[in-house]
């Protein structure tokens, strides 16, 4: 969506989540890609030899202790010279270590200093559907608040609990909680990956399936565009109030208190809106909406959006 | 009617007669041509024999009184030269908000910034702790301005979250600090903004308080006073005679103040003011270095030092290092000010008589800072004031001789140099290769320099003899671990560190730090014979029995000296001010 910023996934999860798990499948993603990844531990990544070479040089190790209760100096030098890596990385994978509050991190990604060169993608946190609910005292406190600073939650090893434990995790995560139930810390590339939301290039064909790969079948996008200015409270209004089958909005929106357009990026409950310097795509608002595939509620969405439009003249 | 003030001149009257005479004890008195003595005889606040009961038979006249100090051993009073009684107690004594659930729910934040309010009515801050993001999220709410100008629109409040990295204020806090769309961030922090309308959010991050703090009221001087009351209560139980409170204001100048006129500083104090605004604000900073230090001047107290961080500390990283840190390929960590900016500050502290103690942990920070007082040097001569390198983690082995070279004091924080878990962790941060060199007292005492000791509370113990027996042994006091950080030095040059050397450090090398005939009496009685056994586990232990600063009994632990009608200004067990460590 911003081509002159890197995306950041941070993965965070308490101790034995799986964490490890979802990183291996991570790092296998970014071969051949300009995807880098720093973790704490090294060892515990099994890379496999074949695709060492590739991938050795976006591996970045961080094992002095945890990243997330220091204070941010060497993190920001380290994001500072990743930023400047050519051929430019389209995005970096960071681990939190597994008894951290991820906050630490993503207050530290929204520093002046790398607001312009970073930009935080979304936090994924790896639940373990067999313990949380078993975590006590501080350790409690912490997974609480691994949870809430997540985009995403993973809930792993499913497996092992029955159908009437999960629920009650469920109940206890929250109904606005965007949930991916997996057992292997399985993650589709379609919630974390930018592969299939490429906005700019897609025929605008409104409320249009755009995407059927394989890969997404457990989820669909769809596109919403519109030449009539937005209202940006009301848009904020439709974005808080997303269900939780609603992983993702992206693109350009056009706002009528707004001088310029923005793009507009939303993951989970977070909304993040910049300003677009790209002044042909200013002219109409296109919205790529990434659900779960059984998705029951489009048709709230688009009256939704299209209640967000001034559709009278707002004078200038 | 009040005391009359008793000071002596050139052409005062002397007495003949002593006023006391400490006889029958072990006195170790740091005098090379008279190492030990038997007795001292004070009169006026000074030491006029140091020799055998005896030889100073002389003294004893009809007013003079004698002590018997039964075999005690008795030696000068210790010298810490970097410590912060005031970061350490004041929190603790001032009354703000303390929500004091682990994890509050938004419901009961409010409940509890209402309560204060009530309890504390008028239009004044309210400020305090905790309040956790993931209660807010789990509510479905967002904390902010918003959030708590629904709570509280009136009044200026600002919280701190339990992570420590973000405090929460509502509009009105905001306004009072001028702080809006158009404020830029400060370099080591920032606020949160809305993203369309740029307006602050109400999340002040890191370094982001400060400016929250600027437009606050000062911590009250009644709170500093308690503070530093209890901080030299402990000293004086602990044989300090003369210390550094490193980080003043003026608040806290008059706070030493008043404990000064009421004859309770029981402790020499060198205050070293803020250069920056990075702990509290100093209003009157420029006022404060250009003169107005002078009106809180007395025997005890001096404000003719000035105090900054140069560079930070070892867990972020932040330490100024001559060569990468251990895992990266280019990061040094960093200076909070430029060596331009350091010069020119020297070497103009250095022309008006003000010490320059800088905060030094990483050997790149030291390095530019030794450049700089070279530069003083070269411009001013050599102005009589020795400046100060604090805590000198580690140091440049090229760096050692320029500490006698440049007449540079090194002062080294004992927060990790031996091994406890604490330091084990955090400082090994460094890497191996520098953690064989991290405080390197030995290095710089055998170049010829003077090397003092700075407890450096909160970050370490306050307790002097804590730092004593582990600048012999370098080890844990607590256990048999047989591992050592860096090089120990002996009893004797230990003893010296914390003695003359601080004297030296004070600038008060002809008054006090060894007892000679026409020094001050600063001497300390205590319970132990320091040479008897080996200083493991044994140093830490010791109990002061007696302290005394210019003759005057300060503290006396078991009121030994009532009979004699000597009643001291502390007396007892010393206070209670940290935990087991």
């Amino acid at each position: 969506m911003d081509g002159q910023r890197i995306a950041v996934t941070v993965v965070s999860g308490f101790l034995g989540a799986g964490k490890t798990t979802l990183l291996n499948r991570m790092v296998r993603r970014a071969e051949g890609s300009r995807l880098a990844v720093i973790v704490n531990d090294f060892g515990e990544l099994n890379i496999d030899a074949a695709i060492v070479s590739e991938v050795t040089d976006a591996v970045y190790s961080l094992q002095n202790g945890c990243i997330c209760c220091t204070v941010q100096e060497d993190l920001l030098a380290q994001f500072g010279s990743l930023a400047q890596l050519q051929p430019r990385l389209e995005r970096i994978v960071i681990e939190c270590s597994g008894v951290s509050d991820p906050q630490r991190i993503v207050q530290t990604l929204a520093y002046p200093q790398l607001r312009s060169q970073m930009q935080l993608d979304m936090v994924i946190t790896v639940v373990d559907a067999t313990r949380h609910l078993q975590l006590e005292g501080e350790y409690a406190r912490l997974a609480r608040a691994q949870v809430a600073a997540a985009d995403l939650l993973l809930l792993n090893k499913t497996d092992l609990v029955d159908a009437q434990q999960l629920q009650s995790l469920r109940a206890v995560l929250g109904e606005r909680t965007r949930v991916h139930v997996s057992v292997q810390a399985e993650l589709p590339d379609a919630l974390w990956l930018d592969t299939d939301l490429d906005v700019e290039h897609r025929a605008v064909k409104p409320l249009t399936l755009v995407s059927q790969d394989d890969h997404s079948q457990m989820f669909s996008s769809e596109l919403w565009q519109s030449t009539t200015p937005l209202d940006v409270e009301r848009l904020r209004g439709w974005l808080q109030a997303l269900p939780g089958d609603v992983f993702r909005v992206k693109g350009l929106v056009v706002l009528a208190q707004g001088a310029k357009a923005h793009w507009l990026q939303h993951v989970g409950t977070r909304s993040q809106f910049l300003p677009a310097t790209d002044e042909a795509g200013a002219s109409a608002t296109r919205l790529v909406l990434i659900a779960r595939r059984d998705f029951g509620g489009w048709d709230a969405l688009r009256q939704g959006l299209d209640a967000c439009q001034v559709t009278e003249n707002v004078p200038t | 009617m009040a005391e009359s003030d008793n000071f002596s001149s050139t052409h005062s009257t002397q007495g003949t007669y002593a006023d006391l005479i400490l006889g029958n004890g072990r006195i170790y008195t740091q005098d090379p041509a008279n190492p030990w003595a038997e007795a001292v005889a004070i009169r006026d606040g000074k030491l006029i024999g140091v020799a055998s009961l005896v030889e100073l038979e002389a003294f004893k006249g009809p007013n003079t009184r004698v002590h018997d100090l039964q075999g005690a051993f008795c030696m000068p009073g210790l010298h810490d030269m970097h410590t912060h009684p005031d970061l350490a107690l004041a929190p603790r004594y001032s009354d703000d908000l303390d929500v004091g659930i682990e994890d509050p729910t938004p419901e009961q934040l409010r409940e509890s910034i209402l309560a204060y309010a009530d309890s504390h009515p008028g239009d004044g801050w309210i400020y305090g702790q905790y309040w956790v993001r993931y209660t807010f999220r789990e509510a479905g709410l967002t904390p902010g301005r918003a959030w708590l100008d629904s709570v509280m629109p009136d009044r200026p409040v600002a919280l701190l979250d339990r992570m420590w990295g973000t405090m929460m204020v509502n509009s009105k806090a905001l306004e009072l600090a001028g702080i809006d769309r158009h404020t830029s961030d400060p370099r080591n922090g920032y606020f949160e903004r809305d993203e369309l309308t740029g307006e602050p959010t109400g999340l002040m991050i890191d370094g982001a308080y400060a400016m929250i703090h600027a437009a606050m009221p000062p911590t009250p001087v009644s709170v500093l006073r308690r503070a530093y009351r209890d901080g030299v209560h402990f000293q004086s139980s602990r044989g300090v005679t003369a210390s550094k409170y490193v980080h003043v204001c003026e608040q806290r100048l008059q706070a030493l103040k008043e404990l000064d006129d009421s004859g309770e500083l029981t402790v020499r104090i060198e205050a070293a003011i803020s250069w920056q605004d990075d702990i509290f604000p100093v209003r009157r900073r420029w006022e404060l270095l250009s003169g107005e230090r002078h009106y809180y001047r007395s025997a005890r107290l001096s404000a003719n030092a000035v105090k900054f961080h140069f560079d930070g500390t070892v867990e972020p990283k932040s330490s100024y290092l001559l060569t990468p840190w251990p895992e990266e390929k280019s990061w040094r960590g960093k200076l909070n000010l430029t060596p331009e900016h350091i010069t020119d500050m020297v070497v103009d502290m250095d022309r008006q008589g003000i010490r320059v103690i800088a905060h030094c942990t990483g050997d790149g920070a030291s390095d530019v800072f030794l450049d700089a007082v070279a530069e003083a040097r070269r411009r001013n001569g050599f102005s009589g004031v020795r400046h100060q390198c604090a805590h000198s983690t580690l140091l440049h082995p090229g760096n050692l001789p320029r500490f006698k070279e440049l007449n540079v004091i090194a002062e080294f924080s004992p927060a990790a140099w031996y091994p406890t878990p604490f330091a084990s962790g955090a400082r090994s941060g460094y890497g191996q290769e520098r953690l064989k060199r991290i405080y390197d007292f030995k290095g710089v005492l055998e170049a010829g320099g003077t090397a003092v000791m700075g407890t450096d509370w909160p970050v370490a113990s306050i307790d002097p003899w804590l730092a004593l027996e582990t600048m012999v042994t370098r080890q844990n006091p607590w256990n048999d671990d047989p591992a050592c950080f860096g090089d120990p030095i002996s009893l004797e040059q230990a003893l010296n560190v914390v003695t003359r050397n601080g004297a030296v450090a004070m600038g008060l090398e002809a008054s006090t730090g060894s007892l000679e005939v026409g020094k001050s009496a600063d001497l300390i009685v205590i319970d132990r014979d320091l040479f008897a056994e080996p200083a493991r586990n044994y140093i830490h232990q010791t109990q002061v029995l007696l302290t005394f600063v210019e003759g005057q009994l300060v503290y006396d632990r078991h009121s030994t000296l009532a009979p004699i009608g000597l009643k001291a200004v502390w007396q007892g067990e010393p206070p209670v001010l940290e935990g087991k460590a």
